[in-house]
């Protein structure tokens, strides 16, 4: 194929394409090149043959570790300890009921400021979005929503005493106390246990549980809540109602000349008074018991085949013991038992 | 551009078309390998490196040029290497060549030079490898502009400029050399620097 003409208009071109060489290729040179080419495909096919082909390996070890996680899975869902949703699944209902709730294990971050629209020119979109969630009547500000917060987590721990350690430091960081406490042995298989109650704030709950669940492997999580604004409402409502009943008894009270009446509307008022204390400390453990989750832990030492040697061995002393205890009814037993038996073939 | 059909069984290795390959090209690229260069023999053992360079570079051949194309520049490479092995590159001043007029060969100049063909050769070796590269493939083995560009990954208009240009550098090595063979004198003394 001769160069395109219109290239460049250069003398060279002629010299460069009329450059031949006389010199011809040697006369092997096409045999050589093809032998080369043969070395070279046979090289590839020996090759080929000694290392084995990864393919198929990788291909076998994706499928495999496939079908392990299908597996896991699969077993996740069906085993008892896999991850339990810690959402509130009552909130919706509540939140249909009551209106907006607040969030169960965390306060919502305060709202921005809204800066007013400027006059004469209109809404600005801040302005309109605050105008169109303007609370409803009967709104109830989600800052003094009551939840009540109880947990359940049962653990399989290694070691029980550090483990409560643990917990118990986790707890006092929180913020939180311990209510109540229980420590227990499980004599039959050497496995202690123990269990605990304790009050933390509301707001830790949900940090406190994610750190307690890495203590050990989780059984039994549970999260109840419960909203108490309705009835925390309601006993506000009637301890103002009271109060201003009292106070107009108060005002009858010193009104009134009559003696008789006077004492009548004494013992009223103490009864009253009597009544409203009893309803303000209801509402205060209300108060204390949205403002603090209750938290009950059980923790358990993990079933091994250490511990069940161990309790059979434990076992085995009382069971020695009885058997040596008794031994004065059924020892004689057994000699006259056998003495029975050899004299009639003395006989 | 249409992928040549045979790309697929090169990057095989199917050997009963990598024969014919071999049969058919031998010549051109030990031809190559002369003109650039080195001498009968080791134009020859190049010729075999080129086919083994081919051979194991075959998976990378993405059929966007004929497979000959494809080929010679291996061969390029094979006789690029066997250079930087020999002797450091001796790349031409730039100064000197954005010095320099310029200027065309004669008609006698071009007829001389016609006689001089390992002059021709041997100053086209020496060229960078940009250049040497475009002028191989169009004028050794006459491979089209548009060609080259599709195996080299360039604009055709990239490689005429190529080719323009690297005649031009040619020129200017091979201008002294000739100014000798017709016995002038001393050609000037910017000439003189680039004499091969």
């Amino acid at each position: 194929m001769p160069p395109e003409p219109d290239d460049f208009a250069s003398p060279l071109d002629r010299v460069l394409t009329t450059c031949p060489l006389a010199t011809p290729p040697p006369a092997d040179l096409e045999e050589r090149c093809l032998a080369t080419l043969h070395r070279l495909a046979e090289e590839e096919r020996f090759a080929a043959r000694r290392a084995p082909s990864w393919r198929p390996v990788l291909a076998a070890a994706a499928a495999g570790l496939v079908l392990s996680l299908a597996a896991w899975a699969a077993l996740s869902a069906l085993s008892p300890h896999a991850p339990v949703d810690l959402s509130d699944p009552l909130a919706p209902r509540l939140a249909t009921v009551l209106g907006p709730a607040e969030p169960v294990f965390e306060s919502a971050p305060a709202a921005p400021a809204v800066a007013p629209a400027p006059a004469g020119k209109g809404k600005t979109p801040a302005a309109a979005l605050a105008e169109s969630t303007r609370p409803a009547p009967g709104y109830v500000n989600p800052e003094r929503r009551r939840q009540l917060l109880y947990s359940v987590l049962h653990l399989d721990v290694e070691e029980l005493n550090p483990a409560l350690q643990q917990a118990s430091s986790l707890i006092d960081s929180a913020g939180g106390f311990l209510e109540e406490s229980d420590l227990r042995l499980e004599e039959r298989l050497a496995r202690r246990q123990a269990s605990f109650r304790a009050r933390v704030p509301a707001a830790q709950l949900e940090a406190l549980l994610t750190s307690l669940r890495a203590l050990g492997q989780v059984q039994v999580v549970r999260n109840d809540s419960e909203d108490a604004t309705k009835d925390f409402r309601e006993k506000g409502a009637t301890i103002r109602e009271a109060g201003a009943d009292e106070d107009a008894l108060v005002a009858r009270y010193l009104k009134t000349k009559n003696l008789f009446v006077r004492q009548r509307l004494y013992e009223q008022i103490l009864d009253m008074r009597r009544h409203n204390q009893a309803q303000k400390r209801s509402i205060k453990t209300l108060d204390e018991a949205s403002r603090w989750a209750l938290l009950e832990v059980s923790m358990r030492e993990r079933l091994t085949l250490h511990r069940v040697a161990v309790g059979a061995v434990s076992h085995l002393g009382p069971a020695l013991a009885w058997t040596g205890a008794t031994a004065v009814v059924w020892l004689p037993l057994m000699v006259l038992l056998a003495l029975a038996r050899r004299r009639p073939a003395a006989g | 551009m249409r992928k040549d059909p045979r790309a697929s069984a090169l990057r095989r290795r199917e050997e009963h078309v990598w024969e014919q390959l071999v049969s058919s090209q031998y010549e051109r690229i030990y031809r190559l390998h002369l003109r650039l260069g080195p001498g009968p023999d080791t134009a020859a053992d190049l010729t075999q490196d080129t086919f083994e360079a081919a051979w194991k570079a075959a998976p990378q051949f993405r059929g966007e040029s004929r497979p000959e194309v494809w080929l010679y520049g291996v061969a390029l490479n094979v006789n690029r290497n066997w250079w930087s092995r020999r002797r450091p590159e001796e790349p031409l001043p730039e100064e000197v060549i954005q010095d320099l007029p310029d200027t065309e060969p004669t008609a006698a100049e071009v007829y001389l030079l016609r006689q001089q063909h390992e002059l021709v050769c041997r100053a086209v070796a020496r060229l960078p490898e940009t250049y040497r590269r475009a002028l191989a493939l169009h004028y050794f083995l006459e491979v089209p502009a548009v060609e080259i560009a599709a195996a080299e990954g360039v604009e055709p208009g990239t490689v005429r400029w190529r080719l323009h240009e690297g005649l031009r550098r040619l020129w200017i090595l091979l201008q002294p050399a000739l100014g000798k063979e017709l016995g002038q004198d001393a050609p000037r003394a910017g000439r003189l620097r680039l004499a091969p």
